[in-house]
């Protein structure tokens, strides 16, 4: 019984985490996806968007939640600074200029937000750190929970918007056929537009979530990048449900590795997975060779 | 309605069509024949916008649409169905046809376009929610036509309509062609398949090398001893 609450324990904090992954994991997807750029700056939007959430909760004294929604928005205006600074200019060049750019972007911000923020850790203390529920025996920290539920509800509204509505289906148009859509009348420069406020706002929204759990250090979206970037290509460049699923299950095993085994192989799963994919199903597990789509 | 005059395109370097003069009036079928490389899908991408041209006029409804975008040229009325279908495979029947109704806002109208498309082609109707890709050649004409036509086009134009149909297929796609000019649309169609293109077609253009080296009504085309022997086979 023990060992059962145990594994609970790890799957739900797998949950927490491969949540943040993937909320990471889809804003560079369908960057991928749609727009054929590639954004090493991603993790940047999830570090600024903890910090963000940071100033209006400890230095305006904001409160918590708002500060959250507050911190989505400042995750769009990013995006679209990303789309008008960084990727629109090298659109429709080579593939390389735009992970240069974004390359170059990310060792800028976060040079700059060392400069700002300082180096030293900082916390955001919310309500709901201290708070625990007991659920069937397991004892859960209610700011995990809610960003779980939070994570969660966001994914699957993002879902329902892709699968069904008239923007998600000129943006999946886009990706499978860009002259075509336009053609269509679907203006790209808008799309792009809305992929990268889309982006942008979930990655804020990731770091505006476990900036509580976690310490906000200038460089901490260096290290989700990595991980990020390991679920879009296990997923499948370009697929959303890759992404999810990707997301999850990764976090999940990251989480029972450190429960069970050490936190020293945490890393190593995730490496050991990307290995493996990349050998024996390269497109990732539910990419398409050849063609690209939602 | 729709007019070039002397409009010269390139592709880089290249130039593709040289001083291209070419009208399409209301209600008509225009046909531009050519063989492979002649220049036809660079006149109907440089008329949409996906090319501007570097010389020349491209004028639509006595507005000037050199600088045009795609996106914008669609909204005052153009609408291609491209070469090749080219029909958006991983999206289903009907995502496709409302893809297609990008431009509409007004829902009944959207409704209407559907109603009407599906009628035009039952098959479409059958397989509304199957992925575009899965279907077969003729069907995705069908698509890319019937999606084409939910933008509520004045002018149509289409490029190479009959590649790769068998002869029954093609002689549906001409038909229908003939059923949507019946309803008031223009039309500009582009083919290879000359003999099919002018017995439904009011007048036609020839374009070899980037030039038109021939127009005039259908009538007189066919018994033309140059498109005889060049593109008819006789």
């Amino acid at each position: 019984m023990d060992l059962l609450l145990e594994i609970a324990q790890q799957v739900i904090n797998g949950l927490v985490i491969g949540g943040i992954y993937t909320l990471m994991a889809l804003g560079m997807t369908m960057i991928f996806g749609i727009l054929d750029q590639t954004n090493f700056a991603h993790g940047e939007l999830y570090m600024l968007g903890a910090y963000a959430a940071f100033f209006f909760s400890m230095v305006l004294g904001i409160p918590y939640l708002v500060s959250v929604c507050l911190a989505i928005l400042v995750g769009v205006l990013l995006g679209l600074m990303y789309e008008w600074l960084i990727f629109r200019p090298v659109r429709g060049k080579d593939p390389l200029n735009a992970v240069i750019a974004s390359l170059g972007a990310s060792i800028f911000i976060w040079n700059a937000a060392l400069l700002v923020f300082g180096g030293a850790p900082r916390e955001i203390p919310t309500p709901f750190l201290g708070e625990k529920v007991n659920l069937l025996g397991v004892s859960l920290n209610v700011q995990r929970l809610l960003a779980l539920a939070v994570t969660i509800g966001i994914i699957l509204a993002l879902y329902w918007w892709i699968g069904k509505s008239r923007l998600g289906r000129a943006m999946r148009a886009t990706a499978q056929n860009r002259e075509v859509a336009a053609l269509m009348g679907i203006k790209i420069g808008r799309v792009a537009e809305l992929v990268f406020a889309t982006g942008g706002a979930l990655a804020a929204l990731g770091g505006a979530l476990v900036g509580p759990i976690f310490l906000l250090q200038p460089s901490m979206g260096l290290l989700a990048v990595g991980k990020a970037f390991i679920v879009v290509i296990v997923g499948g460049m370009g697929s959303v449900l890759g992404a999810i699923y990707t997301g999850f299950g990764l976090g999940v095993l990251e989480s029972l590795t450190v429960g069970f085994l050490s936190s020293a192989y945490r890393d190593v799963i995730s490496f050991a997975i990307l290995i493996l994919v990349l050998w024996v199903r390269p497109q990732g597990l539910f990419g398409r060779t050849g063609e690209r789509g939602g | 309605m729709l007019r070039l005059k002397g409009v010269d395109a390139y592709y880089g370097q290249l130039q593709i069509l040289k001083g291209v003069d070419l009208e399409v009036r209301p209600g008509e079928i225009v046909t531009l024949l050519g063989a492979n490389g002649a220049g036809k899908t660079t006149t109907l991408k440089t008329i949409v916008g996906l090319l501007h041209p570097r010389a020349g006029e491209i004028v639509f409804k006595d507005k000037v649409i050199n600088r045009l975008a795609p996106d914008e040229t669609v909204r005052l009325g153009l609408s291609l169905v491209p070469e090749g279908r080219q029909v958006f495979p991983a999206l289903t029947v009907f995502e496709n046809l409302m893809v297609g109704a990008f431009t509409q806002r007004n829902k009944a109208e959207i409704e209407r376009s559907l109603a009407f498309v599906y009628e035009l082609f039952p098959r479409l109707t059958e397989r509304k929610n199957q992925l575009a890709g899965t279907l077969s050649g003729g069907e995705q004409q069908m698509l890319a036509i019937g999606r084409a036509l939910m933008s509520d086009p004045e002018v149509f134009l289409l490029d190479e309509p009959s590649l790769g149909l068998s002869p029954l297929l093609v002689e549906k796609v001409f038909a229908t062609i003939q059923a949507i000019n019946r309803l008031d649309k223009t039309i500009l169609l582009v083919e290879q398949n000359a003999y099919q293109a002018l017995q439904i077609a009011h007048r036609g253009y020839v374009l070899e090398t980037g030039r038109i080296v021939l127009s005039g009504s259908a009538a007189s085309l066919l018994q033309n001893e140059h498109i005889k022997k060049a593109y008819l086979g006789q």
